[in-house]
């Protein structure tokens, strides 16, 4: 174990030795995270071989860098374009690109690299200093907990449909039903899947968070001239450097949703195989539970795009620390480096901290020095990047549509996955014409499948006993919790309504989502 | 001029024409003669499993090894989902029987879900594995914190009322071992499947089931291996230590229970051309005995090296066969109806 302060300092002056291949994978990082379908996953089978013959701490170094720069990367064309790039960054879209349409694109590009640094920076040190003890806390939680994690996020389509509960609840159901497509998670049996071998995994992600969102988004926008609702005050918005500035105060300003979030995000990280998509929403959950305008979420609001943001990249901390500490990696990410560390001898688990302190903590001291690299490369894109809103959709909405092709495709390399992607566009089109909830589907098939696997596995060790889901201690609070935050949420929308009622200006009751 | 030019473009015509007649018949010939000098492209290999696991690092260690011997390079495609279903439908759907186009799977846990899924291919008609590269016994493991400290604990208590068994699948000789025994024993044992090892690890590390069975050739620090399904011996005592075989324990003849991830070829194109699957199977043998291969496996610490052993097509297919039959013999208890 290290020990001392001056040891740390030691890593972390050390971690800057790296600076040579850290930058080029920051820029490697986002720029794959940037284009929708690929991953740092991808890009780091890819690059397996380079990274297999590099020194192993150059190695970590660059995986690293890469892994959270993707990230960051990834909530561009989420903002810009309302394309998620993979299931993390469907909730960067909710205000994210509502602020895009608004003419808020640089502000929020800002908030996404900000709060992306600094989620990414809190979580990194609290790793450092918490590691062993994070680590066994990977380890108490259970599937009975999950369930109630996962409970939390699919409250959110509660949350969100309160302008119309029916339609909601009734997209946010097959939204569930498009989730249960493919094997059972017990037995391996297919299910729904008419014969289609593409399905067998279930619905393909990526492909249907493209068609949901970018390609319904995409058959909205040719009633526009440009993204942003009105050009004139977009381009007064996006020409200088006010709304790096805006993004940058708001972030601090709201320091404190930006520490719970990605907090929560690293715990979220630890649990192998939770991940980034379960994180955002539960942490944009929390954070619209405790603003104190949530009429504003899903309309552009700063708070709600730092929550996805900051949670993110909490989940790249978190996904590292199962991976050091008992040889099991939080993700598939994480599963490509531990390849690598173990071609290189390096055993994992409790003794890496002891035989080899300096590669365990010199990767988070890499990572940091990959957060603070970041916000030299990235803060300043903002202003620049931010411009896209003034393209014309005559030209823009092309362009998205060919993106959205090559987004299905590269993921798993299927044909099949594009017209997935076509198939949900309609229906994300269908939803939109028709007032029913495009997120509360999103939140269906993204979180189902986990839901019903944890579930379906607790019910398995309980024998069916429905007893099971209340039998852990950890599970028992968070339960208490979820009940006291839906009461909360009731009370603020009760008090929120009465406000409206009797207040002169009643606010905007059209869906944001 | 215009006759004799014309007459000109004729002859020119014919020499040209000749010409290009010879030359196709002579690169024709020669293209067979590459044809004939198998393999001719790289290989294509569909994996029906996820990046990053261990078949991904032994196929990887393989073929560094295999790709000078053959003279072809590899390339490498993933095709995780339904406990390996989906790679192997791509692979005889969608890929030339050609012989340049390979599976490598793990024949026990896929033949076991050929039994139970009934999918479109058929075995053994059309499909050769013709080389097995590693053995990972099946067994009973339980994390460094179990109050159990025998097979025979486990059992007794088992007896007694359900023990939670993570597994990483059903479909796995693991989970057939586990439900032999307690066909002999009398054991209650709650399977629980948890979609993949490193979920199955943390379940048994948290103490959210009691104990893991399936392989036993992943080493998880602190773990202690109780017991594996093995009729004649251990075969990874040299680094795990000695574990008592389960049959010896209990006096039951539970069939040796065990992984092997093999490759494999259309068996329509190997008995077809018999000279060149010859190739296949000489080269692939010979990688054993390149230092490299054991260098880079003992270095990736992928798999225990005293696991890897050579296993030909009959043998690989014996296995296959005999999966098949105990999948079908627990067929109710390993799927839903």
């Amino acid at each position: 174990m290290l020990s001392g302060w001056e040891n740390y300092g030691t890593l972390f002056i050390a971690s800057f030795t790296h600076l040579w291949i850290i930058v080029p994978a920051v820029v490697l990082g986002i720029l794959v995270g940037a284009i929708p379908g690929f991953s740092a996953q991808n890009t780091l089978l890819i690059l397996l071989p380079l990274t297999l013959v590099m020194d192993i701490d150059t190695s970590m170094a660059f995986m690293v860098s890469v892994y959270c720069a993707s990230h960051m990367g990834a909530g561009i064309p989420a903002i810009l374009i309302n394309m998620p790039g993979t299931g993390g960054h469907a909730a960067t879209c909710l205000d994210g690109f509502a602020m895009t349409k608004q003419g808020r694109s640089q502000e929020a590009l800002a908030i996404s690299a900000f709060a992306s640094v600094a989620g990414g920076l809190f979580t990194t040190i609290l790793a450092i200093a918490f590691l062993p003890l994070l680590s066994r806390m990977g380890l108490y939680l259970h599937s009975v907990d999950m369930v109630v994690i996962m409970v939390f996020g699919l409250c959110l389509i509660a949350m969100i449909a309160t302008d119309d509960l029916v339609k909601g609840l009734i997209a946010g159901f097959f939204g569930l039903l498009m989730g249960v497509v493919g094997t059972d998670f017990i037995y391996g049996t297919p299910r729904a899947t008419f014969g289609f071998i593409e399905l067998y995994e279930g619905v393909p992600l990526v492909p249907a968070l493209i068609g949901l969102l970018a390609i319904s988004e995409a058959m909205v926008m040719f009633e526009r001239e440009t993204i942003a609702l009105s050009s004139q005050e977009a381009r007064q918005k996006v020409s200088g450097w006010t709304g790096t500035f805006e993004g940058i105060r708001q972030c601090i300003r709201q320091w404190w949703i930006l520490a719970w979030t990605s907090f929560i995000g690293l715990l979220i990280g630890i649990v192998p195989g939770a991940g980034a998509s379960i994180a955002s929403f539960v942490a944009y959950a929390q954070a619209r539970l405790f603003s104190a305008d949530p009429q504003s979420f899903g309309r552009g609001s700063p708070a709600g795009l730092i929550a996805a943001e900051s949670s993110n990249n909490g989940v790249t901390s978190g996904t590292l620390v199962p991976l050091l500490a008992i040889g099991v990696p939080g993700g598939t990410t994480a599963a490509v480096m531990a390849v690598v560390l173990q071609y290189n001898g390096i055993l994992l688990g409790p003794r890496l901290f002891t035989d080899r302190p300096e590669t365990a903590y010199g990767i988070f001291f890499s990572m940091l020095a990959a957060y603070i690299v970041m916000v030299f490369l990235v803060l300043p894109l903002a202003r620049y990047v931010g411009t896209i809103v003034l393209i014309p959709t005559r030209v823009l909405v092309p362009l998205i549509l060919s993106l959205t092709v090559v987004a299905s495709l590269a993921n798993r390399g299927y044909v099949f996955d594009i017209y997935v992607a076509l198939v949900f566009g309609v229906i994300g089109y269908i939803c939109r014409r028709t007032g029913y909830n495009v997120i509360a589907v999103l939140i269906g098939v993204l979180l189902g499948p986990l839901f019903e696997q944890y579930l379906l596995r607790s019910l398995r060790l309980g024998q069916g006993d429905l007893q099971i889901l209340f039998s852990s201690s950890i599970g028992n609070t968070l339960w208490g919790l979820l009940a006291l935050s839906l009461a909360l949420q009731w009370w603020k929308g009760r008090k929120m309504r009465r406000v409206l009622r009797d207040g002169p200006a009643a606010k905007e009751t059209i869906n944001p989502y | 001029m215009p006759d004799e030019a014309a007459f000109m473009n004729r002859r020119g015509f014919f020499k040209i024409a000749g010409s290009f007649v010879a030359a196709s018949a002579i690169g024709g010939a020669a293209g067979q003669g590459i044809a004939a000098n198998y393999p001719s492209r790289t290989f294509d290999v569909i994996v029906p499993t996820r990046e990053g696991g261990g078949a991904d690092g032994l196929s990887r260690a393989f073929i560094n090894s295999w790709k000078d011997k053959i003279g072809q390079n590899f390339e490498r495609q993933f095709s995780p989902g339904a406990a390996g279903q989906v790679g192997y439908e791509l692979y005889f759907k969608q890929r030339e029987m050609d012989g340049s186009n390979l599976l490598f799977g793990n024949v026990s846990a896929e033949m076991i879900m050929y039994a139970l899924q009934k999918p479109d291919f058929r075995f053994p008609e059309d499909i050769y594995y013709f080389c097995g590269i590693d053995t990972d016994p099946c067994g009973i493991w339980v994390s460094g914190e179990s109050p159990f400290t025998s097979v025979e604990e486990v059992v007794e208590t088992a007896m007694k009322r359900p023990v939670s068994v993570a597994v990483s699948r059903l479909p796995h000789p693991g989970t057939i071992g586990l439900l032999a025994l307690a066909e002999a024993t009398g054991a209650q044992f709650n399977i629980v499947p948890y979609g993949g090892g490193n979920p199955q690890v943390v379940a048994v590390l948290n103490g959210e089931a009691e104990c893991g069975g399936g392989g036993t050739a992943g080493y998880i620090e602190g773990a202690r291996i109780l017991g594996v399904f093995d009729r004649e011996e251990f075969v990874l005592a040299e680094t795990r230590g000695d574990v008592p075989l389960i049959n010896e324990v209990f006096g039951t003849d539970i069939p040796s229970l065990y992984s092997t991830r093999s490759w494999a070829v259309h068996r329509s194109w190997a008995d077809a051309n018999p000279d060149d699957y010859k190739v296949l199977q000489d080269t692939s043998a010979a990688v054993f005995d390149d230092p490299r291969f054991k260098e880079e496996i003992v270095q990736s610490g992928v798999t225990p090296w005293d696991g890897v052993r050579f296993r030909d097509q009959s043998t690989c297919m014996a296995l296959a066969q005999s999966m098949v039959e105990l999948a079908t013999k627990y067929g109710d208890q390993l799927t839903a109806g």
